[in-house]
């Protein structure tokens, strides 16, 4: 019996960024950039782990706005033209590059990359990046969980009203068991941010567990016995799981994931900033637009010999190196803790997954890395998931976890500041007339819940229709209705518009999501509550954000 | 203590045609230890709401002699931090209490209190010596976290759950 566990877990979520008909610009490039930095490498080492037998048991979140872009059939196929042209830019480096051998084997090693990246996304998840995480589910290689809807900050959401957080929580499970076909054992909170209002809400959901800041234990009404090295359970029965903080800063990186060590690759620094914009223009979605292509060719600080050109070999030793010393830092710890406690301590290693590979690059050979040498080195560890600790520990301590999050202080301030608090009384707001909607509807006898109908009706040919005359397709237009009111406000209520607020370059694309879905939302509400609704509208609006199709406005009630 | 003043609402201009306007919504969440965060909507003005004199695009078809709110602009309200404490024979006691000016156009405060752990409720209210005694708006109370380890905590329980939940 091993005498510790570790439980790797991995976050992914991106917002919501498709557009219908046309390119997003810069944060539709998110996705693409993500899939082959982060989502295709992953799946690569993955298969390799099951295919050279070492034994791994990793927890992937991933969150349902990232759920429904992976689903998306123009995304999907958006992202294969994406690939296709960053290979073939690879292609070109190798010519541009042949008189400078040191740039020349880095750009060979970048085309071999995508090449196996390509083969991994057409041929062996055929297209679609969620069938290969169902299949590593079914191996019992990871086990999949997801979060809020959009990634609300959900104590915020629970200070409006408790229906908007119950709102995300049963989205987000609803859009993860229409792509998984079961519902999530665990259930990710945005920043690990966490009130223990938040408790019955997710119980009453049946929410099996989720990961909070070591903090939330710490801190908890009766402090947790064993600290962070085991769950609690919290009143609702849902277990809580205590983040390690001292594994949350990445060996070789700084606090946010962006390497330090000078042989790691200089992720800031790609030829899309170096090279003229006509070099580059057949490779970019928006021909004036410059993006990065992923080819770069320094490392983070030059070395003895005053040469900044990255050099792989060196960095992936390196990465082994600090997985090895992460390893063995464990392994020590757990056998100290072992003897003071009724079963092996647990270390809870919580990420963004996007640190591995697209902020630190080399940290996808880390993970691999770091779970070979866990199979194959050694036997006081064991890698577990939550679902799979819970099902050995059933006994746990109950006890109440303290308000917090994952961010430096442990509390909000990161997600509620002078410059993003506006945010919250609009969506209070709305929140509000969408549960006045609802409850109005459901007086008329006009939800969905009332005429167990939960499908999308025909889209109307008349450009408006008039809902006093009370018939049925009157009722479905207004169901219609509701349910993209509901889409808007939950889109609006995503967390990330927030977070991108607070970042110069991106602050005005929030806003102008923050504004689209908000006026999008009243535009609706407006209609709904005077009986005029524009069928012509409605259908745009669907036509236009296909995502959530399991929302049930009834939630508002 | 110290009430800072939250950025400009960019979207102030937002408005809900048909809303109706008996409640305002104070939203308090509790952002750390020692502090909280109030916003509201703008406060509707006389005939447009917007606060700058512009005319708003709503038609809301209430007049404002309806509406509680109805204020100049914010520089007429105050927000009071009350901080309440419960009592077995009285319910819900008021404690110590801190009242802002507010700003025109102002939609929300980050107030900064003395000490952690307090449980508090926000209200928006006229000036002292007006009718400051009815608040126009009033949050739920809510208990600011406490960093402090628990004092007395009681003795440590176990339990035996099932992955979804039940005992």
């Amino acid at each position: 019996m091993a005498q510790g566990y570790l439980s790797v877990i991995l976050h992914a979520h991106l917002p919501y960024i498709r557009p219908a008909r046309r390119h997003a610009g810069d944060a539709e490039f998110w996705f693409y950039e993500r899939a082959l930095e982060c989502y295709l490498p992953l799946i690569r080492i993955l298969d390799n782990l099951q295919r050279d037998g070492a034994r791994t048991r990793l927890t992937l979140s991933l969150s349902p706005t990232l759920i429904a872009l992976m689903r998306d059939e123009i995304i999907r196929e958006r992202l294969i033209g994406h690939v296709n042209r960053m290979l073939e830019l690879s292609a070109r480096e190798l010519n541009r590059t042949a008189l400078l051998p040191a740039l020349r084997e880095l750009a060979g090693t970048y085309h071999l990359r995508l090449l196996h990246l390509q083969n991994i996304l057409t041929q062996r998840c055929g297209g679609e990046l969620l069938e290969a995480f169902r299949q590593m589910e079914a191996r019992g290689q990871v086990e999949l969980i997801t979060g809020p809807a959009s990634h609300a900050f959900l104590p915020g959401m629970l200070a409006m009203q408790p229906q908007a957080a119950r709102c995300q929580i049963r989205l987000g499970m609803d859009t993860f068991e229409s792509a998984f076909g079961h519902r999530p054992g665990g259930f990710w909170l945005p920043e690990c941010a966490y009130t223990p209002e938040l408790d019955e809400i997710l119980g009453a959901e049946g929410v099996g567990y989720i990961v909070l800041d070591g903090r939330a234990l710490e801190r908890a009404s009766t402090p947790a016995f064993h600290g962070i090295h085991a769950p609690v359970y919290c009143p609702s029965g849902v277990a809580a799981f205590g983040r390690d903080r001292d594994a949350a800063c990445l060996p070789g990186c700084n606090a946010y994931g962006h390497p330090t060590d000078p042989l790691f690759r200089d992720n800031r620094r790609d030829i899309a900033d170096d090279l003229p914009l006509d070099y580059l223009r057949p490779y970019l979605p928006d021909p004036n637009t410059r993006i990065p292509t992923g080819a770069r060719y320094h490392c983070i600080r030059a070395g003895d010999n005053g040469s900044n050109v990255y050099q792989r070999k060196a960095a992936l030793n390196r990465a082994a190196e600090h997985a090895e010393g992460f390893m063995r830092d464990r392994m020590h710890r757990a056998q100290n803790l072992v003897r003071q406690m009724d079963r092996p301590p647990l270390f809870v290693c919580a990420y963004d997954m996007h640190v591995f590979g697209h902020r630190w690059f080399e940290g996808i050979e880390y993970l691999d890395y770091l779970h070979r040498k866990v199979h194959f080195d050694q036997n006081v560890l064991e890698t577990v998931t939550p679902g799979e600790y819970l099902d050995r520990h059933r006994c746990n301590q109950m006890t109440t976890p303290a308000v917090s999050s994952w961010a430096d202080e442990g509390y909000f301030d990161q997600l509620v500041g002078p410059d993003t608090a506006w945010v919250y009384q609009h969506l209070s707001r709305a929140v509000r007339v969408m549960r006045e909607l609802t409850e109005a509807a459901a007086e008329q006898g006009g939800t969905e819940e009332e005429e167990g109908n939960g499908h999308h009706g025909e889209p109307e040919d008349t450009p408006s229709e008039c809902l006093d005359h009370s018939t049925t397709s009157s009722n479905d237009l207004q169901s219609r209705a509701l349910r993209a009111a509901a889409r808007q406000l939950v889109l609006a209520q995503s967390g990330d518009w927030v977070t991108l607020l607070q970042n110069p370059q991106h602050a005005e694309y929030a806003r102008t999501r923050l504004h689209l879905h908000l006026s999008n939302f009243a535009r609706l509400a407006s209609q709904i509550r005077s009986r005029q609704i524009k069928s012509g509208d409605i259908e745009a609006l669907e036509r236009d954000w296909p995502i959530f199709g399991e929302i049930c406005p009834d939630a508002y009630r | 203590m110290d009430g800072r003043t939250v950025m400009k609402d960019p979207l102030a201009n937002l408005l809900y045609p048909g809303e109706p306007t008996a409640a305002t919504e104070l939203t308090l969440l509790a952002v750390s230890p020692c502090r909280v965060l109030a916003a509201w909507p703008l406060l509707k003005g006389n005939g447009n709401g917007n606060g700058d004199g512009t005319s708003g695009s709503g038609d809301n078809g209430h007049g404002d002699e309806h509406d509680p709110t109805s204020r100049s602009h914010n520089g007429h309200l105050c927000l009071r931090i009350r901080e309440v404490r419960d009592s077995e024979l009285a319910g819900e006691v008021p404690g110590q209490q801190w009242i802002f000016d507010l700003a025109d156009g102002q939609t929300g405060c980050l107030v900064e209190l003395e000490r952690p752990g307090l449980t508090v409720r926000a209200e928006l209210v006229a000036p002292p010596g007006t009718n400051g005694a009815v608040p126009v708006a009033r949050s739920r109370r809510v208990r600011l976290p406490s960093p402090e380890p628990v004092a007395g905590a009681g003795p440590i329980r176990w339990m035996v759950f099932n992955r979804n939940g039940h005992a």
